[in-house]
């Protein structure tokens, strides 16, 4: 299993320098407007995560993945610890950048907004992969592409109507549920059912996939 | 030990190696109790598969020409040479006992049958 | 004896194609061989026997153990050359000796280089610059570092030219020296196979024509030239299948030795795998 862990982060490498050169322009853009830098976090860990999916596919890994020890089990599992691994890894480098940025604007600190941020940004990242991936392990990333982008569209679509047709006040008192500290245990333990039930499912798709 | 294996001949290469093998022992280059290389070996260096091989010292074994122990490998079996040679040399006599019976019957002299020996005998080594 | 691959009763039905009845067994230290055209099922047995593809009925047991019921147990001990299946073409040889260290238990990495040497593949080259030939060696290489005990390859030779065919045909040479140490390959190029294969199974279609010892195959069937009075006088029984030219019939013939006692004047050619292929599938059978 660490084998496919290295394999996917070596595979990153080349990845890098276009990350760097995007964590940099959040930076700036951090600089002059509001935390842009939180978006960094859920983009680019779902396009870094999406490539290396692409790069499998492209050269039949993932055909080849199943006639090594443990393959099937293997190939799934490891893209969910890859995923919680650069997931950490960019919330350090965002919470650490965030911080100085907050400190060289505000001449303070202010954790809990950096952390709800962060958070936030976490939040937003997990959700989208654990949606894709039970998607990507049954139909391929090609198809599992097309999926993915039919599903947001409709979600913005679903949304703007709700917007447009229901008193988005009245939804408020959500929002103040899942305030404050409480509200993040929540997020947590959620994000853990979650992560967990879209594992068990790609699972179930990927013992049964033919290639 | 040498071997020539010909893909052209249409003999099956089993057989070449067979009866190359049963040559060298009858002129006595492989000596009794010599280890003969194992077929894995024989099969890499003469670019054959390892079923010809073991074919071949299959039949050498059952003709009681080399003898194999399992795990262990072949050698060449402790069988008389002279004594095969003997029998073979009874064979000959009569095979050419009849060559001579019908060439004296057809009126074909003794040096005219010697000229047909010697003549086969060259086209042969060629 | 004893088995490294045991092959029941194969079958897998797709859309536009079926697998019927596909059965053999590969004693341990021994070559298999599948020929066929491309698209015969030598591909899908294959994948069949690395359980990428669920079966629809039938048994695979390798080294004695159901496939179905110990998935992994084998995996261990075998070395898969896929066509055209590989790791991702940015990593590097170096980054796969890296990633298989972590992936098999007997991972040799010493071996590993020794074969990225032999073979003069660059160490720190993304797969993408490698050339197809390179790419092949490089499957292969990766293929052979665990010290598997059977190897399973599909087209191991194609894309590579005669010198680097004639390389890797000694590898496996050179792998099977172990008594214990298998081989199943397919290959078009049949002439690969002639030399090295102690097996060999021709598919079409989905089903098997033959399955035989290779030197039984080319010991025993050969090809007939005749002339059309001639060909009449044979029985049809005699004629596996036929081809007719413009000059002259060129006939199938399945046992040499039978034929010649039975037609004494006949010229009997040899045959090679390529021959019988092309016979089998694109001669006539006598109505």
């Amino acid at each position: 299993m660490k084998g496919f862990i290295k394999k996917d982060i070596l595979m990153m490498r080349s990845n890098l320098k276009i990350l760097l050169v995007l964590f940099v322009l959040y930076i700036v853009m951090d600089f002059q407007g509001n935390s842009s830098l939180s978006f960094f976090l859920p983009v680019c860990s779902v396009v870094s995560m999406l490539s290396t999916f692409s790069y499998d596919d492209y050269n039949h890994w993932t055909s080849y993945a199943v006639t090594l020890p443990n393959g099937r089990r293997n190939v799934v599992k490891s893209k969910y610890i890859t995923t919680f691994i650069l997931l950490f890894l960019m919330s350090l480098c965002v919470g650490v950048f965030s911080s100085i940025i907050y400190v060289t604007k505000h001449y303070a600190i202010n954790f809990s907004f950096i952390f709800e941020n962060l958070f936030g940004s976490i939040v937003g990242a997990l959700f989208v992969l654990d949606f894709m991936y039970p998607m990507i392990f049954k139909m391929g990333i090609e198809k599992a592409r097309i999926a993915i982008f039919v599903g947001v569209f409709s979600i913005i679509i679903l949304g703007g109507i709700l917007i447009k047709y229901v008193d988005v006040s009245a939804l408020s008192f959500l929002f103040s549920f899942f305030h404050g500290y409480g509200g993040i245990l929540i997020f947590i333990i959620m994000m853990i059912f979650l992560s967990f039930l879209s594992y068990q499912i790609s699972m179930l798709f990927y013992r049964k996939k033919e290639f | 030990m040498e071997i020539i294996i010909s893909n052209s001949s249409g003999v099956p290469i089993y057989e070449q190696i067979k009866e190359q093998i049963k040559t060298e022992i009858l002129s006595g280059v492989l000596k009794p109790g010599e280890n003969l290389p194992s077929i894995r070996s024989l099969a890499k260096d003469l670019r054959c598969s390892v079923i010809t091989t073991k074919n071949a010292y299959e039949e050498l074994e059952k003709e009681g020409y080399i003898k194999t122990v399992p795990a262990k490998g072949s050698y060449i079996a402790d069988i008389n040479i002279e004594l095969i040679r003997e029998e073979q040399l009874k064979n000959i006599e009569r095979f050419v006992e009849n060559a001579v019976f019908l060439a004296k019957r057809n009126g074909v002299s003794k040096k005219e049958l010697t000229e047909i020996i010697n003549i086969l005998y060259e086209e042969d080594e060629k | 004896m004893k088995y490294a691959l045991e092959v029941k009763g194969l079958g897998k039905k797709y859309d536009d194609f079926e697998l019927k009845d596909i059965h053999f067994s590969l004693p341990t230290g021994m070559i298999l061989g599948f020929i066929g055209e491309n698209g015969a099922g030598k591909t899908t047995t294959i994948k069949a026997i690395l359980n990428m593809i669920q079966l629809d009925s039938g048994h695979i047991k390798i080294f004695g153990c159901d496939i179905k019921k110990e998935t992994e147990l084998a995996k261990e001990e075998i070395g898969v050359v896929l066509d055209d299946m590989f790791f991702p073409e940015i990593l590097t040889p170096k980054d796969i000796n890296v990633i298989m260290k972590d992936i098999y238990q007997n991972w040799d990495q010493t071996l590993f280089y020794q074969y990225i040497n032999d073979f003069h593949l660059p160490l720190k080259q993304a797969i993408k610059t490698l050339s197809k030939g390179m790419r092949k060696k490089l499957e292969i290489a990766t293929a052979l570092s665990h010290h598997p005990k059977l190897l399973i390859l599909d087209e191991p030779t194609a894309g590579l030219d005669p010198i680097a065919r004639s390389e890797v045909i000694d590898l496996f040479r050179d792998f099977i020296q172990e008594k214990d140490c298998s081989i199943l390959l397919s290959s078009h190029i049949t002439t690969d196979l002639e030399h090295i294969a102690d097996y060999i199974i021709f598919i079409n279609e989905g089903t098997m024509l033959l399955s035989k010892t290779c030197d039984a195959l080319l010991e025993e069937y050969g090809i007939v030239k005749c002339k059309e009075k001639e060909f009449k006088q044979i029985d049809k029984k005699d004629k596996v299948r036929f081809r007719k030219n413009r000059y002259e019939y060129e006939i199938l013939i399945e046992n040499k030795k039978e034929f010649k006692k039975k037609y004494p004047s006949s010229i009997i050619d040899k045959i090679t795998l390529e021959d019988l292929m092309i016979f089998m599938l694109k001669g006539e059978v006598e109505k």
